[in-house]
């Protein structure tokens, strides 16, 4: 088979110094060659002599079999190059940059007056754009407002146009990022499947041993070396860049560059991995505001219930109160009162004179027992239902209360009260009635103490405070109330329950001489005053 | 078989389809926008033209007569035409200096070949002038283009030799006679009133047929384009301009034949620089020559090419100047006609450094010199008076284009 370029002894120099030294070299049809080389090797050099933007001092390049006359129009015997750096028409549109100089026109219009074919040009872009993956917002965009790696896409965009049949890929990569190196490597293969040559420059050896079949290395403008890529190692290519035999001195190089490429490499995985992290925290940021939204509304669903339950509760307790309230009257009414009647009965009984002198004994025994039944009633309906707080209020039926307290426990009860205590909501002052209660029942079963002190009184308008403080064992100071319950000790349970009902804030410390000092804190709302 | 048109879903019309027609208050913000950012286009030349008007008719009310107004179309023909060669070679980044002479010698062929006895017909005689007047822009382009000298050298080289040229054609007679009755129509020829008026209908009628086109075209595509009350109004605008135009005209002694000529130049020349491939390349090889090579473009020949149409424009200006005079001399193509014809490209807002210009911009600055020139001359000043008022009025034209473009590149815009 022909090659379809074979260049001979190519040479060109700059002044004094020799670019490209009597360089040959071919190309066969679909072939991909890699040209390898250090900076300043003259690679680049070679890309524009194909390119025929600078012209040889001696050699010639024959393209298909033909013997080239300097200068030719490469473009027009389908000699495409990519330029290490894009140069394009800064004061035309991207369309206009990818079309130039080969401009779909109108068929009428004929080769004199030649009207390109906008539509036709936009549309080409566009899909030759969308095979390369880039984006831009308007193909009517002036390219001396893109990015280089996004000139460097509309150059390889350009060579896109149109069937090439050589294409001198010059180390493009430099200004593209990992994706479009990639992209560009598969692109090279994809032209080479049509049948399309093309020589690749690059200073990258991955990229080089990725897609070219052969491996032409120069150094310092000469051909010094060509290798099949399947039969050379890196080290072999690497040795032929330097130029020396030495593994000693191309062993470091080739680490230096292993380290490097990977470097290179792992800096643009991290930074599209950064990308899409950057991505995927923004999807993130929203998917956790929603669930936060969606918590949001549970709890407050949750506060919802929760409140309907302490209404539930409270009317539940309410009800208790009045069943409670039900029930001391009806003893009072009904018990109390048959039982006193019995006793006048039996009072007749005693009086009467033909009754044994035995039967009476026996009769006063039962009425002093009945007296004691009423008395015990009396003080159950009492505990069941504080009479006085129905009409007196929290205090008075606090006073009597400890009064009685006193008298059944011999401990002495010091009794505080808020001057201006005022009626809190009846729930209210029954919850505190029963709060001291459990509090003082507490003292008596466990403290050990000799006095008590109660304080009820306001912290803040609408805030009341009850402290119960002993002189008694104190507690232990890592008591447990789930323990405490487990055990049959409902009082501090009951007592927190109540508190919590409230919305209330309960203490439990040990004083500093001694003793237990509780104290709660309740949040009252204001009674309208009647006047 | 069904066809299913659907061009709007296609990937390649979102990427085309920048944004749909904007509305008229849109459309009014943008143009805002680009105003104070310095993208001010024709604006500072019409407010010039209008500030220039008033000052004159304040010193002479016969400046805005219909007389005086068919005499600047007359004037300032030969100077736009020339012009409009000159934007060509400036959006290349070139100059030509030859231009003056240029114009004169192609008069000056043309003249001798119609001398009688034995004149050429007028079609010849042009059409030879015209040959010789390619013929020198050909050879100044090649030697431009093959040595890689500077357009500057080379034409100024141009102006000497030609100027010579001029003289020696001409000889000692100093001043030759132009009779032929057509050549001399070409400047002195005014349409009758109908013909004025059919004249007005058909280039109201071109220019809407062309912007609906436009629209309808860019609607097509899906491109952004101007809101159709923007169109109308602009359509109205011409359509009264030039009725304008035609009536004051006919209320003296017609439109002039020349001013026909004017049109249709323009219209050529603005299509060439607008719609061709030969515009983008023109355009390509200004913004940068070396991305013009590499796209594989024949840059040396399109430099060619343009310096061609400089000098074909230079010759058909000289010719418009001689029919205007009715003869051409020795002075022919010298005094200020090269600088007046670049500086008009230059004032119109064509940059000399390439790559931006219009072919309309040659029109307006030429109307700003001529207009100029006019005034001063109703004015009845001195020579020396008219060069420095002439040349504040083209720094003036250069600094606000330098502004402007300063703010062009602080907002970001081309």
């Amino acid at each position: 088979m022909d090659p379809l370029l074979r260049a001979i002894n190519l040479s060109k120099s700059f002044g004094t110094l020799p670019a490209v030294q009597r360089v040959s070299f071919e190309v066969y049809p679909g072939e991909i060659v890699g040209l390898a080389g250090r900076s300043g090797s003259g690679k680049s050099v070679l890309a524009m002599l194909v390119a025929c933007l600078e012209i040889p001092h001696e050699g010639d390049i024959y393209f298909a079999n033909r013997r080239l006359q300097w200068p030719f129009q490469p473009r027009a015997l389908g000699i495409e190059v990519i330029h290490q750096e894009p140069i394009l028409a800064e004061n035309l549109d991207i369309t206009g940059n990818i079309f130039l100089g080969n401009e779909i026109v109108w068929p009428v219009t004929g080769k004199w007056l030649n009207v390109p074919n906008q539509l036709q040009m936009d549309k080409e872009a566009a899909r030759i754009l969308e095979q390369l993956d880039v984006q831009f917002d308007s193909l009517r965009e002036n390219v001396a407002n893109l990015s280089s790696e996004q000139r460097q896409l509309i150059a390889i965009a350009r060579v896109m146009t149109r069937s090439a049949k050589l294409i001198f890929v010059d180390e493009p990569t430099t200004l593209l990022s990992y994706t479009y190196q990639q992209k560009l490597l598969s692109l090279l293969q994809t032209w080479q499947q049509q049948g399309v040559s093309i020589i690749f420059s690059s200073n990258n050896l991955e990229h080089l041993f990725a897609v070219a079949d052969r491996i032409i290395v120069l150094r310092q403008g000469r051909h010094v070396a060509n290798y099949r890529t399947d039969e050379t190692t890196r080290e072999e290519v690497v040795a032929t860049l330097l130029g020396t035999t030495e593994r000693q001195q191309h062993t470091p190089a080739i680490w230096a560059l292993d380290s490097y490429y990977r470097a290179r490499e792992q800096a643009e995985k991290l930074r599209r991995q950064q990308m899409l992290l950057e991505r995927d925290l923004v999807a993130q940021d929203t998917l956790n505001q929603q669930l936060i939204d969606q918590l949001e509304e549970q709890v407050s669903a949750l506060d919802k219930a929760n409140l309907a339950l302490q209404a539930a509760q409270r009317r539940l307790m309410t009800e208790r109160e009045q069943e409670r309230k039900h029930l001391a009257r009806e003893l009072h009414d009904q018990v109390i009162q048959d039982l006193l009647s019995t006793n006048y009965q039996l009072e007749e009984i005693e009086t009467n004179e033909d009754a044994a002198a035995v039967l009476k004994g026996e009769l006063a025994n039962i009425r002093q027992d009945i007296r004691e039944l009423v008395e015990d009633l009396r003080r159950i309906c009492g505990n069941l239902r504080p009479p006085t707080i129905d009409s007196l209020g929290l205090g008075a039926a606090l006073q009597s209360y400890t009064r009685q307290w006193t008298e059944r426990s011999g401990i002495s009860v010091t009794l505080i009260l808020d001057s201006n205590l005022g009626r809190i909501p009846e729930p209210i002052e029954l919850s505190i009635f029963r709060i001291t209660q459990e509090a003082l029942s507490n003292v008596r079963k466990h403290a050990q103490a000799s006095s008590v002190e109660i304080c009820l009184k306001h912290t803040s308008p609408r805030m009341l405070m009850i402290s119960v403080a002993d002189n008694g064992l104190g507690i232990d100071t890592n008591f447990d109330l789930s323990v405490l319950s487990a055990e049959g000790h409902y009082g501090l349970l009951g007592i927190s329950e109540r508190v919590a009902l409230l919305r209330g804030r309960l203490t439990l410390k040990n004083q500093a001489d001694s003793g237990l000092l509780l104290e709660v804190e309740i949040p009252h709302p204001r009674v309208e005053m009647v006047m | 078989m069904s066809t299913v048109k659907d061009s709007v879903s296609t990937p390649e019309n979102a990427l085309l389809a920048g944004q749909a027609t904007p509305s008229l208050g849109e459309y009014m913000r943008t143009y805002l926008v680009r105003v104070r950012s310095g993208d001010i286009g024709s604006l500072p030349i019409i407010l010039g033209l209008i500030v220039i008007a008033v000052i004159f008719q304040s010193l002479n009310e016969n400046f805005l007569s219909a007389r005086n107004f068919v005499n600047l179309i007359v004037q300032m023909a030969g100077i736009t035409t020339i012009a409009i060669g000159v934007v060509y070679v400036l959006l290349l980044g070139e100059i030509d200096l030859s231009i003056g002479y240029v114009s004169a010698v192609s008069a000056v062929i043309m003249t001798l070949l119609l001398r009688e006895p034995g004149g050429w017909p007028w079609y010849l005689a042009i059409g030879v002038a015209l040959l010789a007047a390619a013929g020198i822009g050909l050879v100044q382009g090649l030697i431009v283009t093959n040595f890689q000298l500077p357009s500057f050298v080379v034409t100024l080289a141009g102006l000497l030799v030609w100027s010579g040229a001029v003289l020696i054609l001409i000889g000692g007679g100093g001043t030759v006679i132009i009779q032929d009755k057509v050549v001399i129509g070409i400047a002195n020829y005014f349409l009758p009133s109908v013909w004025g008026w059919g004249v007005a209908v058909v280039a109201v009628a071109w220019f809407a047929l062309s912007q609906a086109m436009q629209v309808h075209s860019r609607r097509q595509r899906g491109v952004s384009t101007r809101p159709l009350s923007i169109v109308t109004f602009q359509i109205i605008g011409v359509a009264i301009l030039i009725i304008g135009v035609v009536y004051v005209a006919n209320q003296d002694r017609g439109v002039p034949f020349v001013g026909i000529i004017l049109l249709i130049f323009l219209a050529w020349f603005t299509f060439l620089a607008t719609r061709t491939k030969f515009a983008r390349y023109v355009y390509g090889v200004g913004g940068n020559k070396e991305a013009a090579r590499r796209a594989g473009i024949a840059v040396e020949r399109i430099r060619v090419e343009v310096f061609m149409i400089s000098s074909i424009m230079a010759g058909m200006g000289g010719i418009v100047l001689g029919s205007r005079l009715r003869s051409v001399d020795t002075a022919a193509g010298g005094g200020n006609l090269l600088l007046n014809s670049i500086a008009a490209a230059v004032i119109g807002g064509t940059s000399l450094f390439g790559g931006s210009g219009r072919v309309a911009s040659a029109f307006l600055g030429a109307l700003v010199i001529a207009t100029v020139e006019n005034g001063m001359g109703l004015l009845g000043l001195s020579a020396g008076v008219k060069f420095v008022i002439t040349g504040l009025v083209l720094l003036v034209a250069v600094l606000v284009d330098a502004i402007s473009r300063r703010g062009r590149a602080q907002s970001g815009i081309g």
